[in-house]
């Protein structure tokens, strides 16, 4: 018998097509950003306390031809609570705080749980890239232009590149907006030489209360 | 004359010999400090194998709720991982300060060996599993992860964890490596150390960075407990040392002040015969224990006896030494019998206070015969008034010593040989009643005699056939007839043309798939001599492996005693003390008393004359018993061993006074200020034993100190009386 990651050929056909397109828009060169250009492209998350999306994701290994494919839906409760949860190819749900994280993935025995405090996973490595990653999904314009050098490309393409390379896990960050401002997609690339490429369902957003 | 002088000079010489040789070693080589030698050999062999596998060498890091770090487990957590950095030559395992860097090397053991411990689950599960890993991978996590992952594509680490949750058994909420006692506030953190309990030096460094990282926490376990006995073994040495020292440097004085100025040549051929008993000890032993140390200024009190008699002796130089040679004699005896005692401290008690004593005997013979005038000395003329009927005080002794001696109860529990702080005794109490911890049964697997994989399994089995929960290397990998099979079931589903994984998964797991296909992957018999995966470590100690029982109720027990009669546990092993301890008293008492009772015998040729003899070891008993029965103090066995003792030298007051009583009265006045003396003297030397703080030494120095009291009284108003009052033969003039 034989195991299968599962892997359909429609999304990746357009997703491959999306990130060729990326990564020539960011061949080309851009214009550097601010953090008062960062907010106005992010506007839209501004006021938003709570996030919740589809997303497809391609993982490449830099030694490894083959990629991994997997699906799922990713949630975010401003200010620190990141939920990352895999449907495919098995249930997996990473939820990470401030504090700790907790990987829960689920069998035929049912649900297995390991929690890890922050201080418990290496000082450089794991717990690094998954705290830069819940960081950068918070997607506050002003965090993100203090510890990134930001540039501008066409077709609505971000680059990010972090400004302590020795101390960030990630060598780059890139996304894609769509015309309402949207994350469509986005491009992790590890110093390992992984990547990690997202692609994003329409989001559904809760805003913060106005207060009078 | 020259003669005497030179053949007394090279005699001096020949003793410093082995000081010398002795003195080219530093102490820590030959002082033994610790609670083994209290022990039987076989029952000591038994309690090492607590000692020598690293599953027993768990601790706890107790914090009280006002002390540590932070009351909160992230404040812990961080002081853990720092404690843990800082020790990390010293620590095998710290759960609460556990980095992924750290158990990784335990993990890729572990996992290395998945195709051979455990058979292919059905298609369904395997999918699921492996799909699960991919997830997983999927993850922005470090190569190590990656890589794990990629050797582990059943998540084979999961059994690995569930192991060591089951090990860590205590009734207390756990959380992130640490348990929490909502009821009396305490947090505990366990660490398993990576060397034995009997190095303490490396507690004592592991202690010292605890202090300065995490507060105040106490460290409760095997590694505490042993650092702790020889802590104070080591204390008591050095207060014996110094206290005695201090009395004997004052009686020295006393000597001085009095005029009596000669008697302090003795001190000098004392010391060097006191040194070279010690170094022909550790010739002998190889050691010598702390206990056996510091009872050394009680044996120059007791070699001082024979001095002291015959320098108050006026002219009755054969007499005195013929009565001097008896005390030797009768005390030597003790020691013989004592020598064949299957607990070495005592062996080693033995054979140093006797080789003391015979070299002290013969120095002071020696000196006598060479330059009697020299070492004659008058004597204090106390006015100590003998009457010539027993003393009502002497009486009451008498009885209390008979009754207490036949009715008293000794504790032989080995507990009396373990120093534990009353914060010890409290944690322990707590950890048991409240933490539900159980010390398990163990039974030893011989990996020379037997194959040890086979046996844990035959083990294993039965107990999960009777419900009894046990540890075994069984639950590490199966047989090797197993391990070949599971083995085989893999390579037909991972190396064949029909792969379970699909052509893109294969590339990620590849070193699955490689390690698992290789010719060279190594079936395990665990085989002498043959390396172990460290996963295997804390069961085992050289060749042999340890098995853990944990039976629920007394029918568990003895289904597993029937089953396995080797299984033994720390209760059962102490029980063993006991028994032998009675075994050996049961005839080493009648036999020194008869032997001893014998040559009086022959010496007095009358019955009540050696009656007499023995009349100041009753009273000497009845002072013990006495001040017992007011104060609560604990008749351990090794207050037996003090008896023993203060027999052998009363025995020496006895005949002193009582060959006095048959001589002249001023020859009584003599021996009653020699006995006075002497008796200061010993009493100098035992005195230090009760400041110890190690129940044992404390035991032992009551018992002497109480019992040379006893002894003086029944010496000075038992012995003479008895004589004059039952003995044919009549003191000519004892009433001053």
């Amino acid at each position: 018998m034989c195991g299968r990651a599962w892997i359909s050929l429609t999304p990746i056909f357009s997703l491959t097509i999306m990130f060729l397109l990326m990564a020539s828009a960011v061949a080309s060169p851009g214009e550097p950003v601010n953090a008062a250009a960062l907010a106005k492209a992010l506007r839209i998350y501004r006021d938003v306390s709570e996030l919740s999306v589809k997303f497809k994701q391609i993982k490449t290994f830099k030694d490894i031809s083959a990629p991994l494919h997997s699906e799922g839906e990713l949630r975010i409760v401003r200010p620190d609570l990141v939920v990352w949860s895999f449907t495919r190819p098995s249930p997996l749900e990473l939820r990470l705080t401030s504090e700790e994280i907790k990987i829960t993935s689920v069998g035929d025995s049912g649900p297995t749980t390991r929690t890890f405090r922050r201080d418990q996973l290496t000082s450089t490595g794991d717990a690094k890239r998954l705290q830069a990653l819940m960081v950068w999904l918070n997607l506050d314009p002003v965090a993100l232009s203090k510890s990134h050098s930001i540039v501008r490309h066409p077709n609505g393409v971000y680059s990010f590149t972090p400004l302590t390379p020795g101390t960030d896990p990630f060598a780059r960050l890139e996304m894609a907006l769509n015309s309402r401002g949207e994350l469509q997609h986005l491009i992790i690339y590890e110093r390992s030489g992984d990547k990690l490429e997202f692609s994003f369902a329409k989001p559904n957003l809760k805003t913060k209360p106005q207060t009078s | 004359m020259a003669n005497r002088y030179s053949g007394f000079a090279a005699f001096l010489v020949a003793l410093t010999l082995p000081v010398f040789f002795l003195l080219q070693r530093p102490s820590s080589e030959w002082i033994d400090q610790s609670y083994r030698a209290f022990l039987p050999n076989d029952v000591a062999e038994s309690l090492s194998a607590y000692q020598r596998f690293p599953v027993f060498w768990w601790n706890f890091l107790v914090f009280e709720r006002e002390s540590g770090p932070g009351a909160d487990s992230q404040s812990m957590t961080k002081a853990c991982r720092e404690f843990a950095e800082e020790n990390k030559n010293l620590i095998k395992n710290l759960p609460c300060g556990a980095s992924f860097a750290h158990a990784l090397p335990l993990a890729l053991a572990w996992v290395a060996d998945m195709p051979l411990r455990n058979e292919p689950p059905p298609a369904p599960r395997l999918q699921a599993l492996l799909n699960s890993t991919l997830a997983k991978a999927s993850l922005p996590l470090g190569p190590d992860v990656r890589y794990l992952a990629r050797l582990d594509p059943f998540d084979s680490l999961r059994e690995l964890e569930a192991l060591a949750q089951e090990k860590s058994r205590l009734a207390f909420r756990r959380e992130g490596g640490l348990f929490f006692d909502s009821r009396s506030g305490r947090v505990l953190a366990p660490v398993q150390f990576n060397f034995p309990p009997q190095d303490t030096a490396k507690t004592a460094e592991a202690l010292k960075t605890l202090e300065r990282v995490m507060g105040a926490p106490r460290l409760f376990g095997p590694h505490k407990s042993t650092l702790e006995n020889e802590s104070t073994v080591k204390n008591d040495i050095s207060t014996v040392s110094w206290v005695g020292g201090s009395l004997l440097a004052l009686v020295a004085m006393g000597f001085f002040i009095s005029g009596r100025w000669r008697l302090l040549m003795f001190f000098p051929p004392l010391f060097l015969s006191t040194a070279a008993a010690i170094a022909m000890t550790v010739f002998v032993f190889g050691e010598i224990h702390g206990l056996a140390l510091a009872f050394g200024p009680g044996v120059i009190g007791l070699s001082m006896d024979y001095a002291v008699h015959a320098a108050f002796a006026a002219d009755r130089k054969r007499a005195t030494w013929l009565a001097n040679a008896l005390g030797v004699l009768t005390t030597m005896s003790v020691i013989i019998v004592g020598l064949l005692s299957s607990i070495p401290v005592l062996r080693q008690l033995m054979f140093f206070s006797g080789s003391g004593l015979l070299i002290g005997f013969a120095c002071f013979f020696l000196m006598h015969q060479c330059c009697p005038h020299l070492f004659r000395e008058k004597p204090f003329f106390w006015k100590l008034r003998a009457k010539n009927v027993l003393s009502p005080l002497v009486l009451i002794l008498v009885f209390v010593g008979l009754i207490g001696i036949l009715t008293f109860k000794p504790a032989f529990h080995i507990g009396d040989l373990n120093f534990e702080t009353q914060e010890t005794s409290l944690l322990n109490r707590w950890l048991t009643r409240e933490g539900g911890f159980k010390t398990p049964h163990l039974q030893i697997i011989d990996g020379k005699k037997v194959s040890a994989l086979i046996s844990a399994e035959e083990q294993a089995k039965w107990a999960r056939d009777h419900g009894i929960r046990a540890e075994t290397i069984a639950g590490l990998l199966p047989t090797p007839r197993a391990q070949s099979s599971n083995l085989a079931s893999w390579r037909r589903l991972v190396c064949d043309g029909k792969s379970i994984f699909s052509s893109s998964n294969r590339e990620f797991f590849l070193p699955f798939v490689e390690k698992t296909c290789a010719d060279e992957t190594v079936i395990r018999s665990l085989l002498p001599g043959e390396p172990s995966p460290s996963y295997f470590s804390d069961f085992q100690s050289g060749d042999q492996w340890v098995s853990l029982w944990f039976p629920d109720s007394e029918e568990q027990l003895s289904e597993l005693r029937k089953r396995f009669p080797d299984t033994s546990s720390i209760a059962e092993i102490a029980a063993r003390f006991p028994k032998v301890l009675v075994g050996e008293l049961i005839w080493m008492a009648p036999a020194t008393f008869l032997i001893s009772f014998l040559l009086l015998l022959i010496y007095y040729r009358s019955f009540s004359l050696s009656i007499a003899s023995i009349l100041p070891f009753l009273t000497g008993l009845g002072a013990y018993f006495a001040v017992a029965a007011f104060i609560e103090m604990k008749v351990s066995f090794i207050t037996l061993i003090g008896f023993i003792m203060i027999f052998g030298f009363s025995l020496d007051y006895g005949i002193f006074t009582t060959d006095s009583a048959l001589g002249r009265a001023d020859e009584a006045t003599r021996v009653r200020s020699a006995l006075t003396l002497t008796s200061l003297l010993t009493l100098a030397g035992f005195l230090p034993l009760i400041f110890a703080a190690h129940p044992s030494m404390r035991h032992l120095g009551q018992a002497l100190l109480l019992g040379t009291i006893g002894t003086f009284l029944g010496a000075i108003w038992g012995a003479p009386a008895f004589v004059a009052r039952y003995s044919k033969a009549r003191i000519r003039d004892t009433v001053e």
